[in-house]
């Protein structure tokens, strides 16, 4: 009878231990695969700050969105409030949100799936509203609702996006940009022909 | 407390794991291949990753392929792939040459080890030698590449570049992680994309040798620490969890065989396409090329599992969906599909009401009226600004079967069945003043696509306001989104146009390309226009252009079944296979089921539905021909006027059971409360004589 319960005994703690070293394997593969997500985010040091915006806009211009988004997550680290820098890490995520790489199957979006596209364009937009609350300079609240609204129509809402634009109009009637942009997105709303997919 | 629970749970479960009635083998069912290759998947709801096995005697992880092969052979002759009968995705193939014969069984399971995201699987190869004089040498030749021979696609998460390949004792390595595992009886050799594993054995005649490969969906970094299970226990699990995940559903008996494997397997590919994300279960749109998600795919795909009663799977994912909900409200998964914003209402409430929930529904109620709102916004901006197609939503770019960027049809209707949708969903809240309101806002917007409609260049409803563009969301303005009645003149014409280019499956683009479940919605619309036998031709069109494991691409050439890089299966064509198999017993209207509407005389010899989720209830329904000319249904579990299909060929000469009525064209009407009938018809022939 007690051989019986010691055997029992060892089998339970076999299996407690065998749930433990399963439990603890699943951790480290679900780490592995949660990869660079969890990286924390090292401010740029302030006197790098120049290098890093020059490296940030030839990221940009070479196509790294990644690369781009990294540099610009550690710079808006270091300045901390900054409407330019929140807007500049606005369009840096919606960049990443676009953006495709070429595979052998075609090109593919740099983001796992739209949940994750989604996500991200909401932080962008909420980024955007947030560098506009920042500021009451009206060029940097033009330049965050400007942006905002490229986004959304970008992202396939012309009215909304229309909306938008015709606010940053009151904020700033003379803006020429904004006003080429409300006409040419009336005019693509207001016609009557369909054109070919982009 | 919750310890000991859980250590009694883990005693049970490995006191069952040997003897569980679930892991029985199944006997393999062979089905001939229709498409130019062989491709099955073998996935699990949840992980990230399916393997492919096929095309040929090979399988792909996304990241590392192992093909077989017998050195010094003639190319061996490789069957197409099968599963097993009762649709569980192990997959078994043969490759013979004239001197010996492979037969390869292969399957895939979760594991906790490896994460809650990825499989591991298992292939047996056994060889066995033809009956010639005299033992023979056998040359068994696996190659382990990181990249695999003809369609396939690689991972979104690959590795990219690869990594080079070493052997590290028996496993496969590529930087650092371990890739596969051979047998211990191999020559190994090879570096850089490609090892090779070569077993060499001389086989008397009939004698048979196995070895098994083993593979992880996910390369196993240095701290996994997890060893390749025996063959039979991965085949066995994935037995016991495939049958205890399939049993969830409904059962479903078609009246016509040959429909109901093709429907068991629909359901492994609608679980195998449902991917664990942060917020829950996804729904995407393929095991391989199309590992994201579509409003336009998730929602058929969500509705076809609640018709299965894949309740919870259902509920999550519906649930998942709220991750794609704008700060506007709009619900869009991708760049320009606006027709996801009605979709996502649709679904909500499809999902809700199989069975009735009514805390889901409050649950997604709030969502869902600000996506209600978002659409009203865009019709009160519509008619402000004066746009051509006035109070209907903008143009779009969708990017996708529409080729074309325009104000789309589709858009306004699903967008008309959303918020129609929202109405239902605020009723079974309990909120009938906001179902009211929402039904205030579909009927305007229903009255703004009806001026729009009358003022089309054509005849039935095109795709896009201005005319141009493929068929897409135009399709779906009967079912499922009711914009239109399926007896409206334009919905008759449009239906007329399609079957005119291509019967059976629709065409897409030019006639060689066939689409799996473009023409599904309008076999539905047929179908309730009176025509019988439009869910049974649909289907059977499907079937001849299935795989051998009844999978559909989603395009494909109508000449020689070639897909490209589009391979099977597609989950909205699983979808599709679903709703037709189901409408054909069983269909709801918003007030009204219809039972047989698709049913023919055979079919009503044994064709049954046992525990369906419907939004009167939970249906079991079962039809009978107990002599030639009587025709005997009973129902249960729903409350609901019924109206039931008289078998078409046939023409009634009186009724018996509960009350009911003729109400001519074919159909019986009978009212809530009733639970059978009995129809007693002659051949229509002989009627009229």
């Amino acid at each position: 009878m007690k051989s019986a319960r010691r055997m029992a005994l060892i089998v339970m703690s076999l299996l407690v231990l065998g749930e433990g070293a399963a439990w603890l394997t699943a951790w480290h593969a679900r780490r592995a695969a949660e990869g660079a997500a969890n990286t924390p985010i090292v401010p740029v040091p302030q006197d790098s700050l120049p290098a890093a915006s020059a490296a940030y806009i030839a990221a940009s211009r070479r196509g790294d969105w990644e690369g781009a988004l990294a540099l610009q997550r550690r710079i808006t680290a270091a300045m901390p409030g900054n409407p330019d820098e929140l807007r500049q890490l606005a369009l840096a995520v919606g960049n990443c949100c676009n953006a495709t790489r070429d595979t052998a199957g075609g090109p593919r979006y740099l983001l796992r799936n739209s949940l994750v596209r989604v996500r991200w364009q909401r932080e962008a937009l909420a980024m955007l509203d947030s560098s506009a609350a920042l500021t009451d300079d009206v060029s940097e609240r033009e330049r965050a609702g400007f942006w905002k609204a490229r986004v959304l129509t970008s992202s396939g809402f012309p009215l909304d996006g229309l909306v938008e634009f015709a606010r940053m109009l009151n904020v700033a009637p003379a803006d020429s940009t904004v006003r080429v942009s409300i006409v040419s997105l009336k005019a693509r709303l207001m016609s009557t022909q369909a054109s070919p997919s982009r | 407390m919750r310890t000991r629970l859980g250590i009694a749970a883990l005693l049970s479960s490995v006191a069952l794991a040997g003897c569980s009635p679930r892991a029985r083998p199944g006997a393999i069912a062979p089905e001939p291949e229709h498409l130019a290759h062989s491709i099955a998947a073998l996935g699990f709801p949840g992980a990230r990753r399916a393997f492919q096995v096929g095309a040929g005697s090979q399988v792909w992880s996304g990241e590392v392929a192992l093909r077989w092969s017998v050195t010094g052979e003639e190319p061996p002759d490789v069957s197409p792939i099968a599963f097993e009968d009762d649709g569980v995705p192990g997959a078994h193939w043969r490759a013979s040459s004239a001197a010996e014969t492979l037969e390869f069984e292969a399957a895939a399971s979760p594991r906790a080890e490896l994460g809650d995201s990825s499989l591991e699987l298992s292939v047996r190869v056994t060889a066995w030698a033809g009956s010639g004089a005299g033992p023979r040498s056998l040359a068994l030749r696996t190659v382990i590449a990181n990249a695999a021979i003809g369609p396939a696609i690689r991972a979104w998460d690959a590795a990219r570049p690869p990594p080079g390949l070493a052997w590290r004792g028996r496993d496969a390595v590529g930087a650092g992680a371990r890739l596969a595992r051979v047998p211990g009886d191999c020559e190994r050799s090879g570096a850089g994309d490609s090892l090779v594993a070569l077993i060499r054995r001389t086989l008397a005649p009939g004698e048979r040798a196995s070895w098994t490969f083993w593979m992880p969906a996910y390369p196993l970094g240095p701290r996994v620490h997890a060893s390749a299970r025996d063959h039979d226990a991965v085949l066995a699990d994935a037995r016991t969890r495939w049958r205890e995940r399939l049993d969830r559903g409904d059962r479903i008996d078609c009246g016509a065989p040959r429909f109901d494997r093709m429907e068991r397997a629909a359901r492994v590919t609608l679980l195998e396409c449902l991917e664990r994300e942060p917020e829950g279960l996804a729904v995407i749109g393929n095991p391989f090329q199309y590992r994201d998600v579509w409003l336009r795919d998730g929602a058929r795909a969500l509705r076809a599992l609640s018709l299965c009663g894949f309740t919870a799977e259902a509920d999550e994912g519906v649930r998942t969906l709220l991750g794609l909900q704008w700060p506007s409200g709009a619900f869009l998964s991708q760049r320009g599909q606006l027709d996801g914003a009605g979709q996502a209402l649709w679904v909500f409430d499809q999902v809700a009401s199989h069975p009735p929930d009514v805390a889901l529904a409050r649950e997604l109620l709030d969502p869902a009226l600000r996506g209600v709102g978002w659409i009203a916004e865009q019709s009160r901006l519509s008619r402000g600004l004066g746009l051509p197609w006035s109070g209907l939503l903008p143009y779009a770019d969708p990017h996708d079967g529409e080729r074309v960027s325009a104000p789309l049809v589709g858009d306004d209707a699903w967008a008309i069945a959303g918020e129609e949708a929202t109405a239902d969903l605020a009723s079974l809240a309990g909120r009938d003043s906001i179902a009211g309101a929402c039904r205030a806002i579909a009927a305007d917007l229903r009255a703004s696509f009806a001026v729009a409609l009358a003022g089309t260049k054509v005849a039935d409803v095109p795709p896009s306001w201005p005319g141009p563009g493929e068929d897409w969301g135009n399709l779906a303005v009967v079912f499922p989104t009711r914009v239109l009645a399926p007896t409206h003149p334009r919905a008759r014409a449009l239906l007329a146009r399609l079957r005119a280019r291509s019967p059976g499956l629709a065409c897409y683009s030019s006639p060689d390309s066939l689409h799996s479940y473009l023409g599904a919605d309008l076999a539905v619309t047929a179908m309730l226009a009176g025509d019988a036998g439009a869910a049974d031709e649909y289907l059977d069109s499907l079937l001849a252009h299935s795989s051998s494991t009844l999978g559909q691409s989603e395009i494909f050439s109508r000449r020689d079944g070639d897909f490209g890089r589009n391979l099977p299966p597609h989950a909205t064509a699983a979808a599709a296979v679903v709703e037709l198999t189901h409408a054909r017993l069983a269909f709801e209207l918003p007030d009204t089921l219809l039972l047989g509407a698709g049913l023919d005389a055979a079919g009503w010899a044994h064709a049954s539905l046992t525990g369906a989720p419907t939004r009167f209830g939970t249906l079991s329904v079962a039809f009978a021909r107990p002599a030639r000319g009587r025709f005997v249904v009973r129902w249960s579990g729903v409350d609901a006027p019924v109206r039931v299909r008289v078998p078409a060929g046939f023409a009634l000469t009186s009724l018996a059971g509960d009350p009911a009525r003729d109400e001519g064209g074919g159909w019986i009407a009978l009212a809530a409360g009733a639970h059978s009938v009995t129809l007693i018809a002659r051949p229509a022939a002989e009627h009229v004589r």
